[in-house]
């Protein structure tokens, strides 16, 4: 009996130690984007003034692909699959991905499409930025909102969170732990040499691999910049997302389209900015370092 | 008393007896039987776009057969081609027979829906629509999809669906299907003129009854919406189901798996257009089948409704 328990305690301990050897790992690095990619010249009221501002990067969608081309468009795009009808190029077909920053409904409908997280300190940032470029935002009643309070207010109330943290619209982490939280927090932190710098995970992604030469697949990403009329995301699809009705009060939150990775070439505009190498992975164990420094331009 | 050691032998001994009686296991009985003289899959070749205006023109454009399942775990269906117009066609498939959810609910059940359906005489048949070139299967041998297989620069497989039947009540993608027993429809937009399409309806189950499901297909230009409309249908679901009538197939009558071209041709069983009409109408279906129970005798003769004593209790899942 005391022999039986003691294998079977063996056999326990040993099951702990048992590796599936999966290919799925958790995938760390660092996206750089360059200084101008959070620069631009805000005309407000005849006004011209030049900004470099981490409000001016907007959402960062990042894919894993079989390679990537530079013969299909002007810039590098992953490599398309087969297409099957005129004028429509076909699926990129990627194993996986993320973004840097997610559409994210600010509580007011004139916020819809305007707003991606990581890049607010707190609610006042939100409603100066607006302001900023020249597009104050007003309440449901018409009247223009300064405080960034009220606009928390509204947030707690219309999606029903009792915290910063459920809201996830402003930095609520002291990511670097120096005990502040202020704009080392957010996605992107400006480095000493001016270029933007952001980590990200791509959580348990399955890793794939050229059977023959063991190449692995690529990574590869690009920047929605704001546009110029009213600092909004061409990645945003306006009327769906959270949607809440009140009264006479309807709105709509706005959510990322579902097939940024699929076929980003349908959403690439003149000025966003693309990767132009990526990176490929060697191994499963790769820190990925990807640069998005190649901005479109002439479409 | 057993000892310890007899038990152990008597666990052996079970057990050896019950690995020898494994190997003799088939699994035959899981699956439906292949009745005779219907064929598990069907090609019933082209079949003309009809315009359809009244449903006078539906029930005579509507084509009617029966379809058995293969009896083991491949696929059973049926297929047809049309040609596409250039513009919309609507492909529609009404399978056997009626199928209702019975209202059991403690408070505020729904009287029209308070006598149990009889389910063992439904089937269901799930539409895929695509190209012709694109279907893979061998019509009248074997049921096919519309997957292409791609390879992938790094050499991984990808399987690239191509079925252009969006049903609309199943989140507005293509691969959902109605419920079961459910008329399912989709609408094939802007079709290639002259190019051949493939309509595939694969049997997802065919009747406890007597394994023949029957169905009735409709082929109408234009848009399903349109159809709907020129058939002065509103968002009553129950209404779909006289647009095809009477694909409860007669096998007696029948004798033989079809196909009939238009209503006026089919063998249906006796009453159903009427119940189906009633149905459509939004009659009281547990007073017919009420009625229905007092005129036939259903534990012995086929009966469009369940048995009352099947229905849920308070505390039964």
């Amino acid at each position: 009996m005391r022999f039986s328990l003691l294998m079977a305690s063996g056999l326990v301990l040993a099951g702990c130690s048992f590796d599936e050897n999966l290919p799925i790992e958790n995938l760390l690095g660092t996206v750089v984007l360059p200084e101008s990619a959070g620069t631009r010249t805000i005309v407000v009221d005849g006004i011209e003034d030049t900004v470099t501002d981490v409000r001016l990067i907007g959402p960062v969608v990042l894919g894993l692909y079989p390679g990537v081309s530079d013969s299909i468009f002007q810039y590098t795009h992953p490599v398309i699959g087969p297409s099957f009808q005129d004028g429509l190029p076909g699926d990129t077909f990627p194993y996986g991905g993320t973004t840097i920053g997610d559409i994210r409904f600010a509580c007011l409908q004139e916020l819809n499409c305007r707003v991606a997280s990581g890049r607010y300190v707190n609610y006042d940032e939100i409603i100066d930025w607006q302001a900023q470029v020249g597009q104050p935002i007003e309440d449901a009643f018409g009247d223009t909102v300064t405080s960034g309070e009220y606009l928390r207010q509204v947030c707690f109330d219309i999606l029903e969170a009792s915290s910063d943290d459920e809201v996830r619209l402003i930095a609520s982490e002291d990511r670097n732990g120096d005990d502040v939280i202020d704009s080392g927090d957010l996605d992107f932190v400006q480095r000493t040499d001016g270029q933007w710098e952001a980590e990200f995970v791509i959580w348990q992604q399955e890793y794939f691999e050229d059977f023959e030469d063991g190449e692995g697949f690529t990574l590869w990403g690009w920047m929605d910049s704001p546009s110029d009329e009213v600092y909004g995301f061409e990645t945003c699809q306006s009327n769906l997302g959270f949607t809440d009705t009140e009264y006479n009060i309807n709105v709509d939150g706005g959510r990322q389209y579902r097939d940024l990775l699929n076929r980003p070439s349908d959403y690439i505009q003149e000025g966003d900015w693309v990767s132009q190498a990526g990176f490929q992975y060697e191994s499963i164990e790769d820190i990925a370092e990807i640069e998005i420094g190649y901005k479109v331009e002439g479409l | 008393m057993y000892s310890f050691k007899n038990m152990m032998q008597l666990g052996g001994i079970v057990a050896g007896l019950l690995t020898v009686v494994a190997c003799d296991y088939s699994g035959d009985f899981l699956f439906p039987e292949l009745p005779d003289e219907i064929d598990p899959v069907i090609d019933l070749g082209e079949i003309e776009v009809a315009t359809v205006d009244s449903a006078e023109d539906a029930a005579a454009a509507s084509v009617y057969g029966q379809v058995a399942a293969t009896g083991d775990a491949t696929e059973s269906g049926v297929t047809y081609t049309f040609t596409g117009t250039g513009g919309d066609v609507c492909v529609w498939v009404d399978p056997e027979f009626l199928t209702w959810n019975q209202s059991v609910a403690a408070r505020g059940r729904v009287n029209r829906w308070a006598y149990p359906d009889n389910l063992n005489d439904d089937g269901d048949l799930d539409i895929e629509v695509g190209l012709a070139i694109y279907y893979n299967g061998s019509p009248g041998e074997t049921i096919g999809d519309f997957a292409i297989r791609y390879e992938d620069s790094l050499g991984n497989p990808i399987e690239i669906e191509l079925n252009e039947c969006v049903i609309p009540s199943q989140i507005a993608s293509a691969n959902g299907h109605s419920g079961r027993g459910s008329v399912e429809s989709c609408t094939i937009s802007n079709t290639q003129p002259g190019v051949s399409y493939v309509v595939k309806m694969s049997a997802w189950s065919t009747p406890l009854d007597d394994d023949r499901l029957g169905y009735g297909l409709l082929l109408a230009d234009g848009s399903c919406r349109g159809l709907r409309t020129a058939l002065s249908i509103d968002e009553d679901t129950a209404d779909y189901e006289c647009v095809v009538p009477g694909e409860a197939i007669d096998w007696e009558v029948a004798n033989g798996p079809g196909p009939w071209f238009g209503s006026s041709e089919v063998p249906t069983v006796t009453g159903a257009i009427a119940f189906e009409q009633a149905y459509c109408n939004g009659d009281r279906l547990d007073q017919l089948c009420e009625l229905e129970a007092d005129e036939k005798d259903c534990d012995n003769e086929p009966c469009f409704c369940g048995d009352p004593r099947d229905t849920p209790r308070g505390g039964q899942f």
